[in-house]
């Protein structure tokens, strides 16, 4: 009965999850285009915020002034410190795009964490940015993917001991690492909805999978839950793969960054563990209890809300973009 | 499996059963630790996670709830398992109907200050209790549960919050309330029973408690008059 303890945490994730679509990171872009005219840029935002809220405001480099749409940085040039007022509360992540008049893009990433770009002349981003803008990301994702934590969650049920809740987790980074990374470089494209509804029905699986074992009947998943977190961890780095794109990655950084935005994956699916084992072990070692029918209840809601995701996000396969 | 019927009282009985560098080096740390300068603010709760984690965090980061709620975890360990297992339910049950009633029904201005008065002498009963290693009725925990769990979930409450986000913000208080209380009893129960001075590091926490608790309820009571 040690298990009330996930129990309850996933009902809890639950009440916040009824929405069909696969969570979402609310991601600004402002772009900068060099004009003609030497330390003159364009300025323009795209935007799309799911709490309909203005566009983020930027404070350009001491030296610039902003006569909009343009940004006059004189002689100097765009160099300095650029950040974005009240970051983090909002939008999860500006991506600033900056034009040269070469034509070449860079991209960089402002987050709560790392709020502050430091532009140089010759456009090199430091891996500490980079770090402090993707490690947080990655956790952020994490931490409101309720799918992601509910699929880490029945893989949780499903082990038996310590030895094979080790082999699992890692079974399962190793395999959403894999894609994640494969997806962001570009070495393979999955589409995204049809990845959101697997994903729901890995969650439906395991569920299943749950059940049989309680009942006595232990399928191939109870006696190498590795196996099932490695296949269907694959299909998680996909979804992850989509955050991560969706965010916008520095081209110059691609490899730091995706490092780093899995760091922050891996850090917040860790204490999600730790404190869903932290929480067993405390049931178990003071001997709390509930009813058993308590343990089944909260699998098959586990099952029944990621039934409707499945459906939902399905449905969203078929329907036109609009 | 902890025997949760053995009381040690504080006294130091039993032989050691492993050495004792970890949790030397562990308090130095957390020391060491809590005289780096913080910021002042009383919550660092950042938004950026959704209600569900701001409400998750709000009790979290504020040791308004957080000592109190700790020195509640040791009194249930020291009252026992029958006592231990009213708070696994009571405690987050009384903490969901105090932040939902606050929710719904904001309090005025002076009633809000007087349970904040009521929460800062929860520090001071808690921790005194604990101090003093007391093993309360199981009833009496029950009702303590109750009541600052309600007067607590009712000084977490965020009335400015509507629609989905409201009930996300409910759902991370009580799951606050839950996670800390079931990790503290279980920390303090594997603490008492495993160290030859467990009973007396509980008593030594719950006076720090108190301490606390009396020094807050004097800045209170200055600041009030």
């Amino acid at each position: 009965m040690t298990r009330l303890s996930l129990g309850l945490l996933a009902l809890l994730l639950l009440a916040g999850s009824c929405r069909v679509l696969a969570h979402s990171t609310p991601v600004a872009t402002l772009n900068l285009r060099a004009t003609a005219t030497q330390g003159t840029y364009v300025e323009s935002w795209n935007w799309a915020s799911p709490r309909d809220v203005a566009r983020p405001t930027a404070i350009f480099p001491e030296q610039c002034k902003s006569e909009p749409p343009l940004v006059v940085c004189g002689d100097q040039g765009l160099v300095g410190a650029l950040s974005v007022e009240r970051l983090g509360e909002r939008y999860s992540a500006v991506v600033v795009r900056v034009v040269g008049r070469d034509s070449k893009v860079r991209s960089y990433t402002l987050t709560a964490a790392q709020p502050v770009l430091q532009l140089s002349a010759d456009g090199a981003m430091p891996w500490t940015h980079v770090a402090k803008a993707y490690v947080p990301l990655g956790i952020e994702h994490i931490m409101l993917g309720v799918d992601h934590l509910m699929f880490v969650a029945g893989l949780l049920l499903l082990v038996g001991s310590r030895w094979m809740l080790f082999k699992t987790i890692t079974a399962f980074t190793v395999a959403h690492s894999l894609t994640l990374a494969a997806a962001t470089l570009g070495w393979v494209g999955v589409p995204e909805k049809p990845v959101n509804a697997a994903i729901a029905l890995s969650i439906v699986f395991v569920a299943v999978e749950v059940m049989k074992l309680r009942a006595g009947r232990p399928s191939l998943s109870a006696r190498y839950p590795w196996l099932v977190a490695f296949g269907f961890g694959l299909l998680h780095g996909f979804g992850f793969a989509g955050a991560l794109t969706g965010v916008g990655l520095p081209r110059e950084s691609i490899p730091a960054a995706l490092l780093f935005f899995n760091v922050g994956v891996e850090i917040g699916q860790l204490i999600f563990v730790f404190v869903v084992l932290g929480l067993m072990w405390s049931h178990r070692s003071l001997q709390v209890a509930a009813p058993r029918w308590t343990e089944s209840a909260v699998v098959y809601a586990m099952g029944s809300v990621a039934s409707f995701w499945f459906i939902g996000r399905a449905l969203l396969i078929l329907t036109p973009a609009t | 499996m902890i025997d949760l019927s053995t009381n040690r009282g504080g006294r130091t009985v039993g032989r050691c059963h492993q050495p004792l560098t970890r949790l030397r080096a562990a308090t130095i740390l957390a020391a060491l630790m809590m005289t780096l300068p913080m910021p002042a603010s009383a919550h660092l709760v950042s938004t950026r996670f959704g209600s569900f984690y701001s409400g998750l965090l709000h009790p979290l980061t504020a040791f308004q709830h957080l000592l109190p709620w700790l020195a509640l975890a040791l009194l249930g360990v020291m009252a026992g398992g029958r006592g231990v297992r009213f708070g696994f339910s009571l405690f987050p049950l009384a903490v969901l109907g105090g932040v939902l009633a606050g929710t719904i029904w904001p309090l005025p201005e002076t009633l809000m200050r007087e349970t904040d008065l009521l929460n800062v002498g929860s520090f001071v009963l808690f921790g005194g209790l604990a101090a003093l290693y007391v093993r309360l009725p199981a009833w009496l925990f029950a009702m303590l549960c109750v009541l600052f769990g309600f007067s607590h979930g009712l000084a977490n409450a965020d009335a400015s919050l509507h629609g989905n986000a409201r009930w996300l913000y409910v759902g991370g208080v009580t799951l606050a309330a839950y996670v800390l209380f079931a990790l503290a009893a279980a920390g303090a129960a594997g603490v008492r029973d495993r160290l030859d001075f467990g009973g007396i590091a509980l008593r030594v926490a719950g006076s720090w408690v108190a301490a606390i608790g009396l020094v807050l309820g004097a800045f209170e009571l200055v600041r009030a008059t």
